[in-house]
């Protein structure tokens, strides 16, 4: 696809910003420079970072902004090409075999019959290489992965194809923009980090924070969203098993506002502890930090 | 080093291959080839070359690929393009605080601290090198105070003081991490698993592939009994008495912990403490990996028994039959000897294999027959010493299991 069928404030990175605002995702500047880098040189993005900073959630408004198809294949240990790419429709195969059997069809016509598109399951990759217009390709949590697969991976990031061996090779109409997210519970391979532009996203700042809470709640006044700023980012200097991520937050603050609280206090706090905290020993834990909550809340 | 750091060489190509392989000789090796230096190029085509900020986060973009390399990066960046131009970035400055120790053994291979020193310096110029010193001094005081109350109190670390675990020979560290998990071979599983080789077919997979061959099964599929993989937990004595081991032993914890996901860390000294997660965050988050809120778990006194039988009782679940218990204690135990030998037979009886270090162990004139080790002993099935990476990859060599 040209350059010249993309929104032209898309071809800056302050334009980016201006766009995804509108889309309610507040971008800052290394978010904004690598969207711009992967539609300019279209190279795969890996985003990696706690959870729950937004890392799929950028690929989903990357896809509403270039009003295009988001193609999500979400990995797990155990995934396999079958899973991921293509699979012949065996039961449609068996059907048709049975169907034509007497009807004087050639075996070779009957072959190519049963081995063409229309038995084909086309799987996430498969998909997105094969659409009109290009879409966003989301590979989630791809440390979740077998190594196998991540080698199986390198192969199409790099050229865009795939070889059917009873179809010959497919090659991407065009190039899908790919987005790689990762929790880093594995340590990924360097080939495949070399294939990538690599962005660690880190919990917001708390200005960040303030401007995501008013935005996706418009409804919000201003002092309750920072103080669900103020509490939350101390949350997360503390050794929790769990720390609350942007989307807690988000829950939190919306939360807050379906029980009509206009400000933060210890007894709210405490009644609203599940929506934050989901963990046993962090419950606990925080039970030691009262006294310096109920200060940040005052 | 100083031929890559010539900057300007004239032409923004010639000057982002001298800045590539500025990089690829630094610490954090970044792996850059032409392709990545055509990518950069590409890169700022993009962008609006006038804005800096714009400049430095396409290069970083492109020429990173891990966050070890993506945290230094900006400095990099300063120190080759804009020599002249420090960054005075608000660094945490994490002060190495043994337990109860006088936390000044260490100090002077700590890089962050010479750095910050070195940017007060470059503020205030040649004059402000005492004001420097000053700063040192008087930040000083405010780990020292911790430290002494942890020297004096039977219950100290109540302030919690951070705990750095030290990056040097990490590398060496973490190979012996890896050489003493594979050395351990706990046998195979009497779970059925899908494999392409093995002992016995796997009846419904079979028919599903027939489906491939129209109702034939040529190609069967196989399963076997999977290998047992170990589990690790591994418990510190973080007490004041074994403040001139814990380095090794925490970098040893956490080299396994990145080394293997079937570990479980805890730490204890009047109180017990899991710092398992503490030790992935530190893996994926900090700069300098660090533990903090240890409380009673560190630098106070020792209640080994009293603690191991926390463990029991309420981590119980995570010693199981496959499980190796390595316990890292000088035994120098304030409580009482029947809660050890009950705790002890707990854990023995749960575990595949317990071992136990000591640091004091070859010392001239120790006696392990005394105090809390002589209730220990039966119960061991490894009393050892272990101080450089080779001796604790040998820490399960030949190890026989129970289970």
């Amino acid at each position: 696809m040209s350059q010249t069928e993309i929104n032209p404030l898309l071809t800056t990175v302050e334009g980016i910003q201006a766009v995804l605002r509108e889309r309610n995702y507040i971008a800052d500047l290394p978010m904004a420079t690598a969207l711009r880098l992967v539609m300019a040189l279209r190279k795969p993005l890996l985003v990696e970072g706690p959870a729950g900073v937004g890392k799929t959630q950028v690929a989903k408004t990357l896809a509403e902004v270039l009003d295009t198809r988001l193609i999500r294949l979400q990995c797990y240990e155990g995934l396999d090409t079958a899973q991921a790419l293509y699979e012949w429709n065996y039961p449609k195969q068996m059907l048709h075999i049975r169907l034509t059997e007497n009807t004087g069809q050639s075996v070779a016509a009957r072959e190519a019959e049963i081995f063409s598109e229309a038995y084909l399951l086309r799987r996430p990759l498969l998909e997105a290489i094969s659409q009109e217009k290009p879409p966003v390709l989301l590979i989630d949590e791809i440390d979740r992965t077998d190594e196998e697969f991540e080698a199986f991976l390198l192969e199409m990031l790099a050229e865009f194809q795939v070889t059917i061996p009873e179809l010959g090779t497919l090659k991407a109409t065009h190039r899908p923009y790919v987005i790689l997210t990762s929790n880093r519970s594995r340590e990924l391979s360097d080939a495949l980090r070399r294939r990538c532009l690599y962005l660690w996203q880190n919990y917001p700042s708390f200005e960040k924070e303030v401007e995501i809470i008013r935005t996706k709640l418009p409804g919000i006044n201003e002092r309750l969203a920072q103080k669900i700023a103020t509490v939350v980012a101390h949350l997360r200097e503390l050794p929790l098993n769990k720390a609350p991520g942007v989307a807690e937050s988000l829950d939190w603050a919306e939360a807050l506002v379906s029980l009509h609280q206009e400000s933060l206090d210890m007894r709210v706090l405490e009644q609203t502890w599940g929506v934050i905290l989901k963990d046993k020993d962090d419950l606990t834990l925080i039970e030691a930090h009262k006294g310096r909550l109920a200060e940040l809340v005052a | 080093m100083s031929t890559f750091t010539t900057f300007p060489h004239g032409q923004l190509p010639e000057n982002l291959i001298a800045f590539a392989e500025y990089l690829r000789h630094t610490a954090q090796r970044f792996n850059l080839g032409p392709g990545e230096v055509e990518d950069a190029l590409r890169a700022l085509e993009a962008i609006h070359l006038e804005s800096l900020q714009e400049v430095r986060q396409a290069l970083k973009l492109v020429f990173c690929s891990n966050l070890e390399q993506e945290r230094v990066f900006d400095d990099l960046f300063f120190q080759f393009f804009l020599p002249g131009r420090k960054r005075h970035k608000a660094q945490a400055n994490p002060r190495k605080v043994s337990p109860g120790g006088q936390g000044e053994r260490g100090e002077q291979s700590q890089p962050p601290q010479s750095r910050s020193a070195e940017a007060v310096h470059d503020l205030h110029g040649p004059a402000g090198h005492g004001e420097a010193r000053l700063t040192e001094d008087e930040s000083a005081d405010h780990w020292a105070a911790p430290l002494l109350k942890a020297m004096f109190s039977r219950t100290a670390g109540g302030e919690s003081p951070e705990v750095e675990i030290p990056q040097q020979d990490l590398e060496a560290m973490l190979l012996a991490a890896s050489q003493l998990v594979h050395q351990v071979r706990l046998g195979r599983s009497r779970r059925w698993d899908s494999a392409p080789k093995g002992t016995r077919v796997h009846f419904r997979r079979t028919l599903r592939k027939a489906l491939h061959t129209g109702g034939d099964p040529l190609y069967p599929a196989w399963q076997h009994h999977p290998k047992r993989q170990p589990r690790f937990v591994f418990v510190l004595d973080g007490s004041r008495s074994m403040q001139s081991y814990s380095d090794q032993l925490l970098q040893f914890a956490f080299a396994l912990r990145l080394r293997c996901n079937r570990v479980e860390v805890f730490v204890f000294s009047t109180g017990l403490k899991r710092i398992t997660r503490q030790l992935e965050k530190a893996r994926n988050l900090s700069e300098r990996p660090r533990l903090n809120q240890l409380g009673q778990a560190w630098g106070g006194g020792t209640q080994i028994g009293e603690n191991l039988l926390c463990l029991e009782q309420k981590y119980g679940g995570l010693i199981r039959g496959d499980t190796i218990v390595i316990v890292a204690s000088d035994g120098l135990d304030t409580g009482a000897p029947e809660v050890l030998d009950y705790a002890l037979r707990q854990i023995y009886h749960r575990s595949a294999a317990l071992v136990w270090l000591n640091p004091l162990l070859g010392r001239e004139g120790y006696d392990p027959y005394a105090n809390c080790m002589k209730t220990a002993l039966p119960y061991l099935d490894r009393f050892c010493t272990a101080h450089t990476p080779e001796e604790f990859a040998r820490l399960t060599h030949r190890l026989r299991l129970r289970k």
